[in-house]
């Protein structure tokens, strides 16, 4: 017995003696995503993301493994896309749950702030384009499989440097196939302020596929204007009472007008339909927002309207917003956006702290050394 | 006679069944089924809980902690997996209060938070344990659905038989 156990200590696999830790990339309230490459096999790139161990230090964990990881990791087991990130394996060290999945150059976020700091112009309709059509693709991927992302904004949406988009982030997605109880009492509250729907401001029990479509086309507005549509003040929760998000309200019928019960039959139903009296009546101001965003394509337009329907039932589904309209007219959607049209965006920048293992080798370095990347040379630069 | 070809089940020596850990497993699955059902969790959830435990004693019959410990990781997981989470103290006091004997029960409310704060470390670590053991891989089937479905085929009365499938 105590030999078998010997033998399983030895087979356990450590994260940092099978990967080579490159750099720190974000960190959120989940844990940290560090960038990686295995210390054998082929050079490529992957991300490690490091679920925060229970309580640093500590010898045993003290809550469990959390319900955002269990979530994200029976998901991303069984789902492989070309437009989803892919999971390649996780492991269990240092008392924290590690899961190594495919690298991404870029996400949306840094893209989009690229263009409005450094680049000064807008990201290029092909380049909508192809972003767009790829995120609902993936879209359209999850939800023919019975899975909400409930979590869509710039920051989840990973693009590679060829631009092949990545839907990160499953952390809040869910089955929603036969919920034993309503969606909403598993989660009071499910996506990013900015980009949640009407519905569940409103306080809807029950919740569809829609919801992600509100978030896509948040994010596809974001990408004409590069500012969010409906940059919303967010109320804080205070004594675990779910407020009503005032600002955010306002700002969704500041441009889309206020909805009537013709646009959204079962808008009375909602329970917190009776906030919407303290508003003062907008008619609808998409078109000018639109035309101020520069952009001219009129199919554009009618596929942004019809992800931001009001109405969740009307609201276009990922596979048909696939075949509108504006998806067949040039430019044509391509697969890999940057490499057609030749653009190169900053790399990430990776900051050091304490897992790293090496610095991150400056780029005359590793034209000069090819084998720098190679497994084993890494000792070199090894910081310990 | 066509007879004497059935083994007969009582007096063999059944290789998987008779082993010790299969026991416990089967042991630990009557325990999960009466905390899971005095909490109120699904059939769904009961099911899958009863299935990690067998994945787990099969794959590693050594657990480092008591089975009931071990049980009741497998049923926080469970409820995770399954999207019908509990808090682990709720579980932790379920499982206090159905441990002990019949004419002793008290209010699950009443349970100190000591008690539970006392099981905590070893079910955790009974939930690593679990999690090793089944390699993070949290796809499910339900036997209880099928059960019903091939009893559906089978025509077997549903009062009886095919309502224990459920139960």
């Amino acid at each position: 017995m105590e030999n078998y156990k010997r033998k399983r200590e030895k087979q356990r696999v450590k994260i940092r003696t099978k990967y080579e830790i490159i750099g720190f990339i974000s960190s959120g309230t989940y844990g940290r995503v560090y960038k990686a490459r295995p210390r054998e096999g082929p050079p490529i790139e992957l991300a490690i993301k490091k679920f925060k161990p229970e309580r640093e230090g500590e010898a045993r964990p003290t809550t469990g493994i959390s319900q955002s990881a269990c979530r994200e990791i029976g998901l991303c087991r069984e789902l492989h896309h070309e437009n989803i990130v892919d999971l390649c394996e996780v492991v269990m060290d240092d008392n924290a749950i590690h899961m190594v999945m495919d690298y991404a150059e870029f996400d949306l976020l840094s893209i989009m702030q690229h263009h409005i700091h450094h680049l000064r112009k807008p990201m290029s309709e092909l380049v909508v384009k192809s972003i767009l059509w790829q995120l609902l693709n993936g879209v359209a991927y999850l939800h023919a499989n019975f899975i909400l992302q409930r979590d869509l904004k710039p920051a989840n949406i990973m693009i590679t440097s060829s631009g092949v988009v990545k839907v990160g982030d499953m952390g809040l997605a869910r089955v929603f196939r036969r919920p034993f109880q309503t969606l909403y009492n598993g989660d009071k509250v499910v996506v990013t302020v900015w980009y949640r729907a009407p519905e569940l401001l409103l306080g809807s029990r029950h919740y569809t596929t829609a919801i992600d479509l509100w978030s896509v086309g948040c994010i596809f507005a974001e990408m004409l204007a590069l500012r969010p549509i409906f940059k919303g003040e967010e109320v804080k929760m205070e004594k675990k009472q779910i407020p009503f998000q005032r600002g955010q309200v306002n700002k969704i019928i500041e441009v889309l007008g206020t909805p009537t019960k013709d646009q959204w039959p079962a808008i009375e139903l909602m329970p917190d339909f009776i906030h919407m009296k303290q508003f003062r009546h907008y008619a609808s101001a998409l078109k000018t927002w639109f035309t101020n965003t520069g952009h001219k394509s009129e199919t554009g337009f009618q596929l942004l309207s019809s992800m931001l329907d009001y109405d969740p039932e009307r609201r276009i589904s990922a596979a048909d917003a696939l075949e509108h309209p504006y998806f067949k007219e040039e430019p044509k959607p391509v697969k890999h956006p940057f490499l057609e049209q030749n653009i190169s965006y900053p790399k990430r920048r990776l900051t050091l702290d304490e897992l790293c293992d090496a610095k991150p080798p400056p780029q005359q370095h590793a034209k000069l050394h090819p084998d720098s990347t190679m497994p084993g040379s890494t000792s070199v630069n090894t910081v310990s | 006679s066509s007879g004497a070809a059935v083994p007969q089940s009582n007096s063999e020596h059944h290789e998987l069944l008779d082993h010790p850990a299969m026991i416990t497993a089967a042991r630990s699955c009557v325990f999960v089924k009466e905390v899971a059902r005095s909490m109120g969790f699904p059939a769904r959830t009961i099911g899958t809980a009863q299935l990690l435990i067998h994945r787990t004693y099969i794959y590693r019959s050594t657990p480092p902690v008591a089975s009931s410990d071990l049980a009741i990781a497998c049923l926080f997981v469970a409820a995770k997996m399954e999207e019908t989470i509990k808090r682990l103290r709720d579980i932790l006091a379920h499982s206090y209060v159905n441990s002990l004997p019949d004419g002793a029960r008290i209010d699950v409310q009443s349970v100190p938070t000591a008690v539970t704060d006392k099981m905590r470390p070893s079910v955790l670590a009974g939930e690593q344990y679990v999690m090793g053991a089944i390699g993070f891989d949290f796809r499910t089937t339900h036997a209880h659905l099928l059960y019903v479905k091939l009893a559906k085929l089978a025509g077997v009365p549903k009062a009886n038989i095919a309502a224990d499938g459920w139960t």
